[in-house]
């Protein structure tokens, strides 16, 4: 008998890096908004209007004028709202139903009570404190990736699973960077830092007062913080070795792009210059396409694209004579 | 009076876009039995693919194949050789007490049974019935009903579809064979008589030169059962089918005989162009 | 403290199955009642409820109306004797194999047909009766790999068909889980009852299914295939293909090449040989049936007339299970199995004889109208329950499609001991035992399903309806505790029933539906 427990379906590895990818982004946002609301008291209604285009921005959607408060509601709770924090744990959900026999019973669980409470208890408001539902969100999530890092094996699954957060994380990372770079007013780093999740992880590693360069070298290329791009990298890098491993007939050099490779060496060992200004930008830029490069290979390798059966068209022969 | 044909028949559909995949049957053999003997067959398809050739539940040869790769034609060529000759037995006397008795009608349930295509409107049925079964035998009583299809539907294409039931013809008085066929199948069932529609090919004159090609047709018409299946075709006002008509497909109605059923994926189709060809042999 | 059966009272003319124990002479409830008083109803709640809450959590759910739903365990178990449970083992697999046989008769040479024994009509008029299926036949003529069959227990206590159920019959998942659950509910009573253990399930099924593989594949690949996650049963199909070590498959996994099935991986595209799958017919292959089917494999059915692909149960298995055919099972045993049913039908009117469909009419209100290929309880008219307005529409319907309907007798289910409020009530209960036929002949989990209908009086069971469920202990024999393996010792197991066996040749179908 073949070992048939390693057949993983091309739909449910997609499913399961979807499904990381959703729990990442749903920690992001409640991260995001938790950190913009504990702010707001304090700041000008210009500053104010400079957050809710740039988070309109990062999450990508339409730029509409709004307050603040109304814009982080409708990113908590909307049901309609495709980026909302509680769209992205269904679809997190969808994905680990789907994929409900490649995961393990503990990690299934933790997501299928986490979206059944926020079913019953976050549908219409957010309870007593928006910043209780975030920690909660940020808890959640926190739990569904230590179970699947403590229960599962590091097979194709996990391995699938975990890219899809290490690929979120960067894009997440990407996005905030080159918006807050866009913006010549932003002087405030220790709030992009906190976005990330990242300020006492700087202070700890840089041992510096928060400055706009040092926090932009922290954010790419920090080894010890596990969520600067130059790590998420690296991870991507073992994760794909790996999956070479637990895969028949593959091989790493078919699947790790050259331009993972590069980016790597450029974030470890950057030139005099590479870091700054314009060129900060292209090393971005560099990012975003290394990151749709593993977007592609996983979709043409791993995901195989699956017939859409409502694309179907009947044939038959018309009326005759 | 027998006849050996030789019938080509070639569909090609253009796709305006790249199809990707595509899922296939053809009915387009010709089947043996009754006044015909299959001689040969062959069927080919472009792009090419493996074929395979099962029999339905109603007995026709299916010929099935998928294609996988891109591909912006699809042609089939059906050949086949086919001996039809001309039913000379004695014409059927069976009464309306052995076509209605109970055995006749349970072992021809199927031929009685009113299908989506072959419904018509309740008023309709018992209009057709009434006039029907007051003839002294089912044979009258069919000639009835042949008329009373010439009454109620003329010729014309354009107006109805290949969805179009029995029901939708009457509707407007017109339709093509297939409408025909749908509404004598109907007539005959709500009358109690079992009938059955058959796809098949018409070759278009008389007198066939021996040796000379002619265009023929894909045609439908309906068999009936008195005693014995007895050919019908309204469309053409024919009282009874001759050697003329190659049946290749037989069931309750359309669906269970269409020539080409299939689903694609990928661009949209122009209208197929389709031909047959008609050779007499001998 | 006062027993919570201290005012267990059964309503008079209902078989109460704990009630009515004892008639064998062995006292099967009484280390149970025993059990309960001594615990008392709140701390059995409180048991129940943290099993509830781990079902929740769990994902031990069905879907309806887009919610996510536990089907309510009450924590009372039914016990079934082992003297019982054996009849009813022959029974449901004399009723199984004798329906397999009809099923590949009617879609082969029809012989019943033609020897008129069943009216070709009943057949060819069914929508289930499925034309394209035609012709093709599992290894072993295995065509019914699992059923599961409705019973219940009338007013006399015997077990009794309500209906077959051989497309894709579901609920085993809670026959697993309930026992599951139970063990942690009443621990100390697995002790010291014997119970006939459920948990074989998934092998038996899986060792059913790679004995259907085509002939010549030796290391056969199996995939359950679902709706998706949003059918009400995915947990269940999920649960099986996890418990088998199968991949679970939607449609869209699946594709036809040259009449194989392969299955896309990431490690490429794998062949399949076996599917066992919970697909309706109609949405199974978009090129033969509905073409607007987005769940279904273009190309599955001429795969699996070429055999390169075994499609379990098999296609076309609907018209088997049709309420109507029901009624002319007890023929269908005589004509291919030479022997007279162990387990009876309910009287049913086959309302296209005008007596009978004059006779329920008039007396729709005392009757129960089903439509004859529906499943899931849908379209069912109780009449003592119905309104003016239910009887009159479905009298209408019954007259326009005298097809389509059949009448039965009112069947007051028995009951059996359940939780409501603070309190133990009589509740309406049936049973589905579920059959695997795999390569060592037929196997019936002892026990099966038992649905318990929770508000009072009401005999609806349906999880759709509010319906719960209870587990089932099949009593181990004390006296045989090897299992007998049942077809191979069907004769000698007859004998014990006290059945006859019957040895003449077919008679023609008389009617054995009754009019009174």
């Amino acid at each position: 008998m073949k070992n048939r427990f390693n057949i993983v379906l091309a739909r449910t590895a997609e499913s399961l890096f979807w499904m990381g990818r959703y729990l990442e982004r749903s920690e992001a946002t409640a991260r995001l908004l938790d950190v913009h609301l504990h702010d707001l008291i304090g700041t000008t209604t210009t500053q104010q209007k400079r957050w809710t285009n740039e988070i309109q921005a990062m999450v990508a959607m339409e730029q509409i004028d709004e307050p603040f408060e109304a814009l982080a509601m409708r990113l908590s709770i909307d049901r309609d709202h495709p980026s909302s924090i509680i769209c992205c744990m269904e679809k997190a959900w969808e994905n680990a139903k789907s994929a409900r026999d490649a995961i393990s019973l503990e990690l299934w669980e933790s997501i299928n009570v986490t979206y059944s409470r926020l079913l019953r208890t976050f549908i219409t408001d957010l309870g007593h404190s928006p910043h209780a539902y975030y920690a909660w969100i940020k808890d959640r999530s926190a739990a569904a990736r230590g179970l699947g890092d403590t229960t599962m094996n590091r097979d194709q699954a996990w391995l699938f699973l975990h890219m899809g957060r290490a690929i979120e994380q960067i894009d997440l990372t990407t996005r905030l960077l080159r918006v807050k770079l866009l913006d010549p007013n932003e002087e405030d780093w220790v709030v992009v830092l906190r976005c990330i999740g990242g300020h006492e992880a700087y202070i700890r590693a840089v041992q510096r007062p928060v400055e706009k360069e040092l926090a932009i070298t922290f954010l790419l290329r920090e080894t010890l913080f596990p969520k600067s791009v130059l790590y998420l990298n690296l991870q991507l890098e073992s994760a794909l070795l790996s999956l070479s491993r637990n895969i028949r007939d593959l091989n790493a050099s078919d699947i790790i792009p050259p331009s993972l490779a590069r980016l790597i060496a450029r974030l470890s060992y950057p030139r005099v210059g590479e870091m700054t200004g314009s060129s900060l930008l292209e090393r971005i830029d560099e990012i975003t396409e290394t990151q749709s490069d593993l977007f592609n290979l996983f979709n043409s390798t791993f995901f195989s694209p699956l017939r859409d059966l409502s694309k179907a068209i009947p044939q038959r022969s018309e009326v005759w004579i | 009076m027998t006849w050996r044909l030789e019938i080509t028949h070639k569909t090609r559909y253009q796709y305006q876009e790249p199809v990707y995949s595509s899922y296939n049957e053809v009915r387009m053999i010709p089947r043996s039995g009754g006044n015909q003997l299959l001689l040969s067959s062959l069927v080919n398809v472009s792009p090419r693919a493996t074929l395979y050739t099962y029999r339905d539940y109603f007995g026709t040869a299916v010929t099935a194949f998928d294609f996988h790769r891109v591909h912006d034609h699809l042609e089939i060529t059906a050949e086949s050789h086919v001996e039809v000759r001309n039913y000379s037995g004695p014409s059927s006397e069976v009464s309306w007490d052995f076509i209605g008795s109970e055995a006749i009608q349970d072992d021809f349930a199927e031929h009685l049974m009113v299908t989506p295509y072959t419904t018509v409107s309740a008023d309709q049925a018992s209009e057709i019935r009434d006039l029907v079964r007051g003839q002294s035998t089912p044979i009258d009583g069919l000639n009835r009903a042949i008329e009373w299809i010439t009454e109620h539907l003329s010729y014309q294409s354009g107006i109805t579809s290949v969805q179009s039931s029995a029901a939708d013809a009457l509707a407007v008085g017109l339709g093509v064979c297939q409408d025909f066929s749908h509404a004598t199948t109907a007539a005959l069932r709500a009358s109690g008589i079992p009938a059955r529609y058959v796809s098949g090919y018409l070759f278009p004159g008389r007198d066939p030169i021996v040796g000379e090609s002619s265009i023929g047709e894909s045609h439908a018409w309906v068999e009936v059962w008195l005693g014995r299946w007895i050919g019908i075709d309204t469309s053409n006002a024919v009282e009874r089918t001759d050697q003329r008509y190659v049946a290749v497909a037989k069931g309750r109605d359309y669906s269970d005989v269409p020539p080409f059923k299939g689903i694609y994926f990928g661009g949209q189709s122009s209208t197929p162009f389709v031909t047959v060809t008609i050779t007499r042999r001998q | 403290m006062e027993s919570p059966l201290q005012n267990y009272s059964p309503r008079i003319g209902i078989f109460d199955e704990m009630k009515n124990d004892s008639k064998d002479g062995i006292d099967n409830w009484g280390l149970l009642t025993r059990a309960i008083e001594s615990m008392g109803i709140d701390k059995l709640k409180r048991r129940t409820l943290e099993c509830e809450e781990s079902f929740k959590a769990r994902g031990i759910t069905f879907s309806l109306g887009g919610q996510e739903r536990t089907f309510p365990l009450d924590p009372i178990p039914r016990i079934v004797t082992s003297t019982e449970w054996r009849s009813v083992e022959l029974g449901l697999t004399q009723r199984v194999k004798a329906i397999e046989a009809f099923l590949d008769d009617i879609y082969g040479a029809k012989e019943i047909l033609r020897d008129r024994v069943i009216p070709r009509r009943l057949i060819v008029g069914s929508s289930q009766y499925s034309r394209k299926a035609a012709g093709i036949s599992g290894h072993n003529q295995v065509r019914i790999t699992v059923a599961g069959l409705d019973l219940i227990r009338d007013e006399t206590g015997k077990l009794v068909v309500l209906e077959d159920n051989i497309r894709t019959p579901s609920g085993i998942s809670y026959v697993l889980e309930n026992r599951r659950a139970m063990a942690r509910i009443l621990p100390e009573l697995f002790e010291s009852y014997e119970i006939e253990p459920v948990g074989d399930y998934p092998s038996k099924l899986l060792s059913a299914l790679l004995d259907q593989a085509p002939a010549g594949v030796t290391d056969p690949l199996v995939v359950v295939l679902t709706p998706g996650v949003y059918n009400s049963a995915y947990f269940e199909h999920s649960f099986l293909a996890r418990q088998m070590g199968v991949p679970l498959v939607e449609g869209r996994d699946l594709f036809c090449r040259g009449n194989e099935v392969f299955v896309r991986t990431t490690e490429g595209d794998l062949k399949v040989d076996v599917i066992y799958r919970r697909i309706d017919d109609e949405y199974i292959d978009p090129t033969q049936y509905r073409p607007d089917s987005l769940l279904g494999v273009p190309g599955l059915l001429n795969s699996a007339r070429a055999y390169n692909v075994v499609v379990a149960n098999s296609i076309g298995n609907g018209v088997g299970d049709d309420k109507l055919l029901y009624t002319y099972v007890p023929d269908i045993i005589d004509y291919y199995l030479h022997e007279k049913p162990i387990l009876s039908n309910i009287d049913t009117y086959r309302l296209e004889d005008p007596d009978a469909m004059k006779y329920s009419l008039e007396n729709l209100d005392k009757l129960v109208i089903k439509p004859v290929d529906a499943s899931g309880g849908k379209g069912i008219v109780i009449g003592p329950s119905a309104s003016d307005r239910e009887l009159s529409e479905v009298a209408e319907a019954m007259t326009k499609n005298p097809r389509g309907w059949i009448a039965q007798r009112v069947v007051n289910f028995s009951t059996i001991p359940t939780i409501v409020g603070s309190g133990l009530a009589p509740r309406h209960v049936d049973l589905r035992p579920f059959i695997v036929s795999g390569p060592d002949g037929r196997w019936v989990v002892p026990g099966g399903l038992t649905r318990v209908a929770l508000p009072e009086g009401s005999m609806v069971v349906n999880s759709s309806q509010g319906g719960g469920s209870k587990d089932t202990w099949v009593l181990r024999d004390r006296h045989n505790r090897d299992r007998i393996h049942i077809e191979s010792q069907a004769t000698s197991a007859l004998a014990l029933a006290d059945i006859d066996i019957l040895s003449s040749i077919p008679n023609s179908g008389q009617s054995k539906a009754q009019l009174q």
